[in-house]
């Protein structure tokens, strides 16, 4: 049986290699650019066509997995994120135009198409009014994806003197049990993700909470004003220690 | 995506609280609902007590605006997604509008809350320059 598979097979052939003219049936028809590291080709045409097309995206490779169902160090909804995005497309005369940047708690991630058509859903109080803006991962306008806290379910390991592991502390960030949370939209109070405990190895960065023994709800901006902060901190000791 | 009865708050300072749609003027789609940056007639169904005091008329405010009036709005926010050309999608938690008269111009001097940047692509620079914050 003559599958589409097999009579496009030459067309495929020769879009990976490195001839010039490889499509057979029209001369002026360009070919698919072939990428530095080519593309694993699955079973279905579609899927290594998309994969392909995520890979065409200049951050791929780090935000795959970010966003994949199960890979050990994916983001978990309830983390908070800032994302900067172009205003207008980068070209090559102008490669990077203004961007703005929006912060807000990670509520729902849609993957769909082998990752093609990532996007994920940012949820902040702006104002007295929520805002919810929904960003596609792989879009070339996309300038930045930064985690400023990642959500976990459980915190670092607390290892004894002996060597002896003891109950693990609580992680900073909560992270949701839900993939979804649009719950939030009725019960504000349980957006940023939940409760905030800082464990007593900041020391003297969280100044927006003194009390590191208990919990406090706190807002997105004061997470992201929080980890700015500490960054400071960690900067202005590097730069004593030289 | 506001048409005939939908309510929305105003977020300017002309003393109107919760306006009520009643018209949609000149959009271009099939389905004459309003979106950010469209212009709709409405109703206001609740307005801030207007003090007969000649000390209320300060120089904040010209226009004081009464419950039933009858006037001219921009939408500003909207529960509806908007779609910016790269792909992005933005929702507010509410529907918001400023009052604006006849000629385009504000009722009001003064906004107090979010409004949606489209609005500088439709020609509404004075409102978000006003604003005091845009997303």
């Amino acid at each position: 049986m003559n599958t589409l598979r097999q009579r496009l097979a030459p067309v495929l052939k020769r879009a990976y290699s490195t001839s010039p003219a490889a499509y057979p049936f029209s001369s002026t028809a360009a070919s698919i650019p072939s990428s530095s590291t080519p593309t694993p080709r699955t079973t279905s045409l579609l899927t290594t066509l998309n994969r392909h097309l995520v890979s065409l995206s200049p951050l791929s490779s780090s935000y795959l997995p970010l966003f994949s169902r199960r890979h050990p160090s994916r983001l978990l909804p309830g983390s908070v994120l800032t994302i900067s995005s172009y205003s207008t497309p980068p070209t090559a005369e102008n490669p990077t135009p203004t961007s703005n940047s929006f912060s807000g708690v990670l509520i729902a991630i849609r993957r769909r198409h082998a990752g093609r058509d990532t996007s994920i859903r940012l949820r902040n109080t702006v104002g007295r009014t929520g805002v919810e803006v929904a960003y596609k991962v792989f879009s070339p306008l996309l300038k930045e994806i930064k985690v400023v806290s990642r959500a976990a379910w459980s915190g670092p390991a607390v290892v004894g003197k002996d060597g002896k592991e003891g109950v693990r502390r609580k992680p900073q960030l909560q992270a949701a049990k839900r993939a979804k949370l649009y719950f939030v939209r009725d019960q504000p109070a349980r957006s940023v993700s939940l409760r905030l405990r800082t464990p007593s190895w900041t020391g003297g960065a969280d100044i927006l909470l003194r009390n590191t023994r208990t919990c406090r709800l706190v807002s997105v901006g004061g997470i992201v004003k929080q980890q700015r902060e500490r960054e400071l901190l960690a900067e202005t000791r590097k730069g004593g220690r030289r | 995506m506001l048409g005939l009865k939908a309510t929305m708050l105003v977020i300017d300072n002309s003393g109107a609280l919760i306006a009520e749609c009643v018209n949609v003027l000149k959009t271009k789609t099939g389905h004459g609902m309003a979106r950010i940056g469209d212009e709709i007639v409405v109703v206001i169904k609740r307005a801030r007590p207007i003090s007969s005091a000649p000390s209320a008329s300060s120089a904040s405010q010209a226009t004081k605006v009464r419950r039933g009036d009858v006037r001219r709005a921009v939408v500003v926010r909207t529960k509806y997604p908007t779609r910016r050309p790269d792909g992005r999608y933005i929702r507010f938690d509410d529907n918001a509008a400023v009052l604006v008269n006849s000629k385009k111009e504000m009722v009001g001097n003064r906004i107090g809350g979010v409004v949606a940047a489209e609005l500088r692509s439709k020609g509404w620079g004075k409102i978000v320059s006003l604003a005091p914050k845009v997303v």
